[in-house]
């Protein structure tokens, strides 16, 4: 009946997605390797009344139409890959990618998940494993009476065995990276998995064409900041607000033409 | 006697349309890109009124017959500049529009939170590619950097250059939705004077307080409409149930 309602009820529903995004971004404000996501709006189609270009009434041509848009709808929750700042923590496995690339993470289905999340543990067989024990793809297993771990930048895993004097290789990091990593899906756990939209993975060894290097001891923090989500959150709240506004004042109109007839 | 009526009702269906427009813009204060809208009212012609006697027709003056919305207005004013530090997100400072290729053909938006799609192609969310002056821009998957006048490097090596383009009326620029506009036939594009900006979004020009004052005022307006079709109705429930009360 009066399309302001629906145009104005669509704008409440957009900036309460946007609300719920800026949550789940600030509630992982400390996940190791967590990449923010941000909703992005589009207007929607719009009513034609009057083609702009049509002959008025005094034969000369009217530059402008009459367009009446019909709202807003969210068009997509776009993850955003940007990095996280660097937390040392001087624990031998946990590992942070500078640039580009992703974890190769082994799941018990047998597929592969991805990770920018390297806090690696050791399982029961001295295998690197995620912190729920999924292990890294290609497997490395820390040998029992290694003294020492050390990952280099260029991904190669070396140990120092007790009572050996020379460092021993042991294994080769391997990284994945995607043509449209906004374009993969997130599964929870700090996992993403691949999609039609992200492309095939591609695999490399860090360092080498387009992958960024490892660096030991330190972690990825989530890339969130705080001081924007609170903007953001201020932002959708008032836009909120205004929509919610303009509902009354259509809701205002509706009832005047509802007194109109005595 | 009934003209009066008339009049104020296409009164208040201008001020329920721009209504409608307001609602549109409002709902769109967080749409990147997104670009306000005024209606514009124009007075229906005057029509004049004359008496009809023994010695001829009298003109004895004019008479309004009301407004209507003739036509909504897009404002293109540039909105502000909202950095976000992803390097796929482009803000044209400036005039200007990107030029999207949809399946119906060539677009234009300002709304530059693009993406990249399987390909490695520069796209909108809706997955319509954004086109350089070689065609659609693609990134093999490598880091993009785009200079102030457009010009693409991917991984350090030149490429292309962004396609911007600018209307010399933009009045006639179509809104399809999806933040994108049409040109019509017979608009013709110029060349962009916009400058390119990576990493910055532009935000919705949506001038808030001016917005809510204007639907406060067509609410109002509204209501005195109303009250005037009112007591436009009493005076003629008088005329009928009282001047022409017969039994005296």
């Amino acid at each position: 009946m009066i399309r302001s309602l629906w145009t104005a009820a669509s704008g409440m529903q957009a900036q309460q997605l946007n609300i719920d995004n800026i949550a789940n971004n600030l509630a992982n404000v400390n996940t190791a390797g967590f990449k923010k996501s941000r909703v992005n709006f589009q207007d929607l189609m719009y009513e034609t009344i009057k083609e702009a270009g049509t002959p008025n009434a005094q034969g000369s041509i009217s530059p402008n139409g009459i367009e009446i848009g019909n709202g807003v709808r969210p068009a997509s929750v776009q993850r955003l890959f940007t990095q996280g700042n660097f937390q040392q923590t001087g624990n031998p496995l946990d590992l942070v990618i500078e640039g580009d690339g992703f974890f190769q993470i082994q799941l018990p289905d047998g597929s592969t998940a991805y990770t920018r999340d390297g806090s690696f543990k050791q399982d029961g067989d001295g295998r690197i494993v995620t912190s729920d024990g999924y292990p890294l793809f290609p497997e490395i297993y820390i040998p029992e009476d290694a003294v020492g771990i050390n990952i280099n930048a260029d991904g190669t895993v070396s140990v120092m065995l007790a009572g050996e004097e020379e460092p021993q290789e042991i294994g080769q990091l391997e990284l994945a990276r995607f043509a449209n990593p906004a374009g993969l899906s997130s599964s929870g756990r700090n996992l993403f998995k691949a999609t039609v939209a992200s492309g095939a993975p591609i695999i490399g060894n860090p360092g080498m064409e387009g992958f960024g290097t490892i660096a030991q001891g330190y972690l990825e923090m989530s890339n969130v900041q705080v001081v924007e989500e609170m903007v953001n959150m201020i932002t959708a709240q008032r836009a909120y607000e205004i929509n919610s506004k303009t509902i009354q004042a259509s809701e205002e109109m509706l009832r005047t033409v509802s007194n109109l007839k005595r | 006697m009934l003209n009066g009526l008339y009049t104020v009702a296409r009164g208040m269906i201008a001020f329920k349309r721009e209504n409608d427009v307001l609602a549109n813009n409002l709902a769109n204060v967080n749409t990147t890109g997104f670009k306000s809208e005024q209606v514009v009212y124009q007075s229906f012609p005057e029509i004049l009124m004359s008496r009809l006697d023994e010695s001829g027709e009298h003109f004895i003056g004019s008479k309004g017959t009301g407004s209507k919305v003739v036509e909504t207005f897009t404002n293109f004013q540039q909105g502000h500049l909202q950095k976000t530090d992803n390097p796929l997100d482009l803000a044209i400072e400036g005039p200007g529009f990107f030029v999207v290729q949809t399946p119906w053909g060539i677009a234009y938006t300002r709304s530059g939170h693009f993406t990249l799609n399987q390909f490695g192609q520069l796209v909108t969310e809706d997955g319509y590619p954004v086109l350089g002056e070689n065609g659609p821009i693609e990134t093999f998957g490598k880091p993009i950097a785009v200079g102030e006048d457009g010009i693409i490097e991917i991984d350090g090596v030149q490429s292309d250059r962004i396609r911007l383009v600018d209307f010399a009326d933009l009045q006639q620029l179509e809104k399809v939705g999806k933040n994108l506009y049409r040109a019509g036939g017979g608009i013709r594009e110029t060349r962009a004077e916009g400058l390119v900006r990576q990493g910055y979004l532009e935000g919705s020009n949506v001038n808030v307080i001016l917005g809510m004052t204007q639907l406060i005022t067509a609410t109002r307006l509204y209501e005195v409409s109303q009250k005037m079709i009112q007591s436009q109705d009493e005076t003629l429930s008088k005329a009928v149930n009282d001047v022409g009360r017969t039994n005296g």
